[in-house]
């Protein structure tokens, strides 16, 4: 093939290629489950804004000044990520084979691995400015109500990190479709999948001291405590903790999982040299009540951690778009 | 494959005109269902046939096989010269399926707008526009599909499928729901395309006006192939031709 004859077939993949992006984008933004989403990620951020003031207001206590707020509370958190990555795929492949629209976009001159690729991509770019607006009404709502904030620069990281974190949702949901082929059952598995690692497999991880494992599974990981007392951070409740060896000073919090992506980076970039140490629990019923004890199990440096989840969260998305890839390009249209 | 080729006949060089859609031997189930059963037929370059037979004879799969959404479980199957599920094929392809589903969010400038993008048609607006205006979809444009009554989700369907003016048209029961004003429309303008036609269809008239030729299946193989003339020397004196077909499906079963 010429030289000239090859740019011309990547112009015109790449044509086609936006081409799909653009209506994914088009179909994700006009989705009735995606707005709704997107209206209740913002109720839930002025609830966080305006509760604890209202709250003080109710008590009579004057309103509060912190300096952290953005960067501390500023955050989807795992369900959120979870639920946007969700409706943002859960119909992208299962709904074309259910609706049959497949078909015009089969019989078109267009790669089963450009359709592919351009609807992966669509609903990534459907979460930007989604996260975008989200952090921006944040910053703004945490100066109007909390006072100027620090470490503003940070925002960016955690913006990152979350798309990062959605994207391994995505791409799980991307392959339950290509799999399932069934919008239903595709919700279904996807919740299943995501009750069972955050709460089954987080509570049978912590109590039988195998915590690691959860750094190896999407979610929100296993938590440790960095060396630092928590100046700036998040404020860890010691209540019930007996002080055992090692688990006395307890500092920022730090969770190992893919969910927790932005808030590992910019602890990271605020303490670049910390290490985290992860704990089991252990609880004794005596005559005293229910005590638990939290006892070390082992410390990582948090760069370590940072990177691990990275690395992870990469994988899992090769992983997913590979195994969805692989059924979208064996799929036929048999309905 | 070129769509006329050079040979000897008698010591004269003639022009043949070579093969445009070629389904040999081919074979596909579903589950325990036989849907196709050793099928082969040929149709040359710009020639216009008809598939007809009974519910479940393997009309729709046919299509579907040589647009390359099913793959045969034997034979093979050639379009254009080519495999039908490359590009090649693709690109020279127009096919319209049964109760076919455009983009319901999107508007139908749009869904005419993104095929016409995935198609590379060359001023995809102004294509639009001829469409919109031949089917009579203009008032339309900006209304989403799924608001749309079946006959007018019928046209831009249809628009769909042709738009990039295909050398090859595989359609199935195109004529569904329009209504006569626009059946004739649309009968012209697929005529006027000089394009290979493959129609699956019940309604003989709508073959008779869209094609020469007929394929008739049964059971998932051909059971008679011939012209539309032909067909009615089979029948009595006036003996209407859908009379016919019927006779000749029922002694099939």
């Amino acid at each position: 093939m010429s030289q000239a004859s090859s740019a011309r077939v990547g112009r015109s993949r790449g044509r086609r290629f936006w081409g799909i992006v653009i209506y994914e984008l088009l179909w994700n933004l006009r989705k009735k489950k995606l707005i709704g989403m997107v209206i209740i990620a913002f109720a839930l951020a002025t609830l966080s804004l305006a509760l604890p003031t209202l709250l003080g207001g109710l008590t009579g206590e004057s309103s509060v000044r912190n300096p952290q707020y953005v960067i501390e509370g500023a955050s989807i958190g795992g369900l959120g990520f979870f639920l946007f990555g969700l409706v943002t795929a859960m119909n992208s492949m299962s709904s074309e084979f259910e609706g049959g629209t497949i078909i015009p976009l089969l019989t078109k001159p267009v790669s089963r691995t450009v359709i592919f690729l351009g609807k992966l991509t669509g609903a990534f770019l459907t979460l930007v400015p989604v996260y975008v607006l989200l952090f921006i009404y944040q910053v703004i709502g945490g100066t109007l109500v909390y006072g100027p904030q620090s470490d503003l620069n940070l925002v960016v990281f955690v913006l990152l990190g979350s798309l990062l974190s959605t994207t391994v949702w995505i791409a799980i949901v991307f392959a339950l479709g290509s799999i399932s082929r069934s919008t239903l059952l595709t919700a279904l598995v996807a919740f299943g999948v995501f009750v069972g690692l955050s709460i089954v497999g987080t509570t049978v991880a912590s109590f039988s001291g195998q915590q690691w494992v959860l750094t190896y599974l999407p979610g929100s990981g296993a938590t440790g405590y960095t060396n630092l007392t928590a100046t700036t951070s998040i404020n860890v409740t010691q209540q019930g903790i007996n002080g055992t060896s090692g688990a006395t000073g307890l500092g920022i919090s730090v969770s190992s999982g893919t969910d927790s992506i932005g808030a590992t980076l910019a602890t990271l970039v605020l303490h670049p040299s910390a290490s985290v140490t992860f704990f089991r629990q252990v609880i004794q019923i005596g005559a005293s009540g229910v005590t638990t004890t939290m006892v070390p199990t082992y410390t990582e440096p948090l760069w370590f951690v940072a990177a691990e989840a990275i690395l992870i969260a990469a994988a899992y998305v090769f992983a997913f778009c590979v195994l969805s890839w692989f059924f979208f390009r064996r799929a036929e249209v048999t309905e | 494959m070129a769509e006329w080729s050079q040979g000897k006949v008698g010591g004269l060089t003639v022009e043949r005109r070579g093969l445009c859609i070629e389904v040999n031997n081919v074979t596909r189930s579903f589950g325990k269902v036989t849907a196709l059963k050793g099928l082969s037929f040929s149709i040359p370059w710009g020639e216009k046939f008809a598939l007809l037979g009974p519910n479940g004879a393997g009309k729709s799969t046919t299509l579907k096989l040589l647009v390359g959404l099913l793959k045969p479980d034997l034979g093979d199957l050639r379009v254009g010269g080519a495999d039908p599920g490359s590009k090649e094929a693709r690109s020279i392809v127009g096919y319209l399926p049964e109760d076919a589903s455009p983009y319901r969010s999107l508007s139908v400038r749009e869904n005419l707008e993104y095929i016409g993008a995935l198609r590379e048609v060359e001023d995809v607006r102004g294509t639009a526009d001829s469409f919109l205006d031949l089917l009579e979809l203009r008032e339309y444009e900006k209304s989403k599909v799924g608001s749309l009554s079946r006959g007018n989700t019928q046209k831009l369907a249809l628009a769909l499928s042709i738009l990039h003016r295909p050398k090859i048209l595989l359609l199935d029961e195109p004529l569904n729901y329009l209504d006569i004003p626009t059946q004739e429309k649309v009968i012209s303008f697929l005529n006027s395309l000089n394009a290979t036609h493959l129609v699956s269809t019940h309604i003989m008239s709508i073959a008779g006006r869209l094609t020469k030729n007929v394929i008739m299946l049964s059971k998932g193989a051909v059971l008679w192939e011939g012209s539309i003339d032909d067909l009615k020397k089979l029948g009595r004196e006036d003996e209407p031709i859908e009379s016919i077909v019927a006779r000749m499906m029922v002694g099939a079963r």
